[in-house]
C-alpha cells in the first residue's frame, strides 16, 4: 500500500489541500463534504486521513501514519519524545504564538498568572527568561482569562490580532513564529525513503516563497 | 474511589504466556550470538550511583533515569535508563586490560518517562561493546554483529542507517560566533529532527550556516553516498574527515554485509549524546521506532580511570517481539493409575529428554489445557502420543 498522509481537519486541511493538488494527490471524495475519515486519492497512490491537528504528531510517531501535516504550535507542544522528523516548511497556516495582556496593564505579579493551552510552549518560554509562572490550562477562549481576573496574561495563537483587540488585549512578546510542517515517521523516512522522498520533490516546487530552504 | 491494586503505572508492562517464553527465547538467541562472536557476557548492576550512570551523557538521559537517594550513603542512586556507561565502567575500572575487550550484556532498564507512544518504560535491551580498538573495522564488526543478530531473531529484512556525529559536530564548532548552550542544544534538536527551516532560524547566514542547513537532505541509499563530497565541498577539514570516515565505515558494511538494505544520513545523530564517531541504527518496514542503536564514544572511560576507545549497539527486544511469538507444541499427559502410570512416567522422561513438552494431569478430573496440541493415550498397556481433535 501506498503513503498514509495524516491531516489536521480545519483551516490547515483547507489550504493544504491545494498544495497536495498540485502535487497529483486528489482525494476521491471532497473531504469536506464528507464524514468519512479515511480516504483514497485518485491513483490509489496515497491514503488520507484526517484528525485532530493535536493528534497528528501522535499517529506519525507511532508509525500507524507516515507522513502528516500539522502547524508548528502542535509540534512544539508535543511531548511523546519525538519519532519523526520535520522535513518540510509548508508555508500555510502561518500565525504567532504571542503573550498577551489588557493594554497598560503591569505584569510585575510574582508568579505570573498565564493562561494558555499551550501548556508545554509556555512554560519552556517562562523558563526560558527567568519569569516565575503560574500555568492555568484552558481549552478555548483564552482571552477570558484576564477579563475575569482568572489570569493576568494569555499565550495564544495570533494570526490578524482582532479578536485580541476587541477584548481589550495587546500582544506582548512573539513566541514562536508558526506555520505548518510536514513531518514523516522515523522508520518511515528509512524503510520507504524513495517514496517518502519523492512526496517531498513534489510537494516542494509549489512551497510558497522563502519555506523550506534547500 | 476503590484502590485498585491490580494496576500497574503508566507505561509499564507484564509479558503474559506465549510472549513471555517468545522474549526469553530472543534474549536466549541474541546473546548466543554474541557469545560465538566471542563477546563475554557482563551482568551490570540495576542500581548504581547517579553520577556514574550519567557520565559522558547529555540531558535526555538525565531526564530518563529514575532516582533515589540511598539510605546507607546518602548519594543519590539512579536506575539504568541504559547499560552503556555500566559496561564502560566495568572496561575502564574493574577490568583493567590494555588489550581490547568484547563485552555483552542482557537485561532490563528503566525510563523514567515513556520513549515514544506506546512505547514500554521497562523496555528489554541487549548489547555489544568493543573497548580499546580506534579502528573502523571494530564498527563494522559491530555492525555486523548486529546484522547477524537480527536475522537470527526473524527480521528478514533490516535497513541499516549509517551516520557520522563528527560531521555535524565538526560543522557547529566552525559556526562563527559561538552559540550559547540553549541554541546549541536548539540546533541539535533541530538537525535531530531533520528541520531546515528551524536550523536556518537558529544558524542565520554564512556558508557553514548553508551546509548545516543542508544537512537533512544528505542521505540515500549507500551507493551515493560520495554525493556528499560534493554538497560539503568546502567544509573545513575536521567535516572532510569525518566525511571522509563516513565512506570508508559504508564501504566496509557493504563489504561485510552485501546483501543488506544500506543507507546513510549525514543528520543520524544518536540518542544519549555520548556518541562522537560513527553511528549507526536498524529499522524495518511496518515498526515505528528504530530497533537497535549504537556507534562510536570514545573517551568515556576516562571519567572512571582509563580513557577507552569504544564502539557498540543495544537492541531492544521487546520491539522484536511481532516477528517470533508462536505457542510452544505441547503434550498432554493424562492422569494413569498403578502400573500404567510408572509406564507413563517413564515415557514422559524419554519425551522431555528427547526435548518434547510435556504437562502432566494433577487429578482424574483435569482435562487437557489450551496449550496441548497432542496427548498420550494408552492401548494394550503401551502410551503413545496423538494429535487432540
Amino acid at each position: 500500500m501506498g503513503l498514509t498522509i495524516a491531516l489536521n481537519r480545519g483551516r490547515i486541511l483547507k489550504e493544504c489541500l491545494p498544495l497536495l493538488e498540485a502535487a497529483g494527490i486528489r482525494p476521491e471524495e471532497d473531504i469536506d463534504a464528507s464524514r468519512k475519515l479515511v480516504f483514497n486519492t485518485i491513483g490509489g497512490e496515497y491514503r488520507l486521513v484526517v484528525m485532530r491537528g493535536s493528534d497528528v504528531p501522535t499517529y506519525v510517531a507511532y508509525g500507524a501514519a507516515d507522513v502528516g501535516i500539522t502547524g508548528k504550535d502542535t509540534l512544539l507542544e508535543y511531548r511523546g519524545g519525538g519519532g519523526f522528523y520535520e522535513r518540510l516548511d509548508l508555508g500555510i497556516g502561518k500565525c504567532a504564538i504571542m503573550s498577551a495582556a489588557p493594554y497598560g496593564a503591569e505584569l510585575n505579579q510574582n508568579p505570573l498568572r498565564v493562561a494558555t493551552k499551550f501548556v508545554n510552549i509556555a512554560e519552556d518560554y517562562y523558563a526560558s527568561i527567568g519569569r516565575d509562572v503560574s500555568i492555568i490550562r484552558l481549552s478555548g477562549a483564552m482571552e477570558l482569562a484576564p477579563l475575569m481576573n482568572l489570569a493576568d496574561c494569555i499565550v495564544d495563537i495570533v494570526d490578524t490580532g482582532k479578536t485580541l483587540k476587541a477584548n481589550g488585549l495587546e500582544p506582548l512578546e512573539t513566541i514562536a513564529q508558526i506555520s505548518s510542517r510536514l513531518i514523516v515517521n522515523h522508520a518511515s523516512m528509512k524503510t520507504r525513503f524513495d517514496e517518502v522522498q519523492s512526496l517531498i520533490e513534489q510537494l516542494r516546487p509549489n512551497l510558497p516563497e522563502n519555506c523550506s530552504p534547500g | 474511589m476503590e484502590h485498585q491494586t491490580w494496576r500497574l503505572p503508566d507505561g509499564v508492562d507484564e509479558l503474559l504466556p506465549p510472549a513471555a517464553w517468545a522474549l526469553e527465547q530472543i534474549r536466549r538467541t541474541v546473546l548466543d550470538v554474541f557469545h560465538h562472536w566471542g563477546f563475554d557476557y557482563v551482568e551490570p548492576p540495576l542500581i548504581e550511583y547517579l553520577d556514574a550512570l550519567l557520565v559522558g551523557s547529555g540531558y535526555d538521559l538525565d531526564l530518563q533515569t529514575l532516582k533515589a537517594v540511598d539510605q546507607r550513603s546518602g548519594r543519590l542512586l539512579g536506575v539504568r535508563a541504559d547499560m552503556t556507561s555500566q559496561v564502560a565502567r566495568m572496561d575502564a575500572h574493574s577490568l583493567k586490560d590494555n588489550e581490547v575487550q568484547r563485552l555483552c550484556y542482557a537485561g532490563t532498564v528503566v525510563h523514567a518517562n515513556p520513549q515514544a507512544v506506546l512505547a514500554s518504560r521497562v523496555p528489554v535491551k541487549a548489547g555489544a561493546e568493543i573497548f580499546g580498538s580506534r579502528s573502523l573495522a571494530a564498527d563494522a564488526e559491530v555492525v555486523a554483529l548486529l546484522v547477524e543478530v537480527l536475522h537470527a531473531v526473524g527480521v528478514a529484512e533490516p535497513v541499516l542507517v549509517l551516520g557520522n556525529m563528527g560531521i555535524y559536530h565538526s560543522l557547529a564548532c566552525a559556526l562563527d560566533g559561538a552559540l550559547d548552550e540553549r541554541s546549541e542544544r536548539g540546533l541539535f534538536a533541530a538537525v535531530q529532527s531533520k528541520s531546515e527551516t528551524d536550523i536556518a532560524n537558529i544558524v542565520g547566514d554564512s556558508p557553514i550556516a548553508d551546509m548545516l542547513v543542508r544537512l537533512p537532505t544528505l542521505m540515500g541509499p549507500a551507493d551515493t553516498v560520495e554525493d556528499v563530497r560534493l554538497a560539503l565541498e568546502s567544509a573545513p577539514v575536521a567535516v572532510k574527515g569525518a566525511l571522509d570516515s563516513l565512506i570508508e565505515f559504508t564501504e566496509m558494511v557493504k563489504q561485510r554485509c552485501p546483501e543488506l538494505a544500506l543507507r546513510y544520513d549525514v543528520a543520524e545523530l544518536a540518542g544519549y549524546g555520548y556518541h562522537n564517531g560513527p553511528v549507526f541504527s536498524a529499522y524495518q518496514a511496518k515498526q515505528g521506532r528504530a530497533l537497535a542503536r549504537g556507534g562510536r564514544y570514545d573517551g568515556i572511560g576516562a571519567a572512571f580511570g582509563r580513557n577507552r576507545p569504544a564502539t557498540g549497539f543495544d537492541v531492544s527486544l521487546k520491539e522484536l517481539l511481532s516477528n517470533t511469538i508462536t505457542a510452544s507444541p505441547t503434550i498432554w499427559a493424562p492422569w494413569a493409575e498403578g502400573k500404567d502410570k510408572a509406564e507413563l512416567l517413564l515415557r514422559i522422561g524419554e519425551l522431555r529428554e528427547g526435548g518434547e513438552r510435556v504437562v502432566v494431569a494433577l487429578s482424574p478430573q483435569e482435562t487437557p489445557s489450551a496449550i496441548c496440541s497432542k496427548q498420550m493415550l494408552i492401548n494394550d498397556g503401551q502410551w503413545s502420543v496423538m494429535d487432540i481433535v
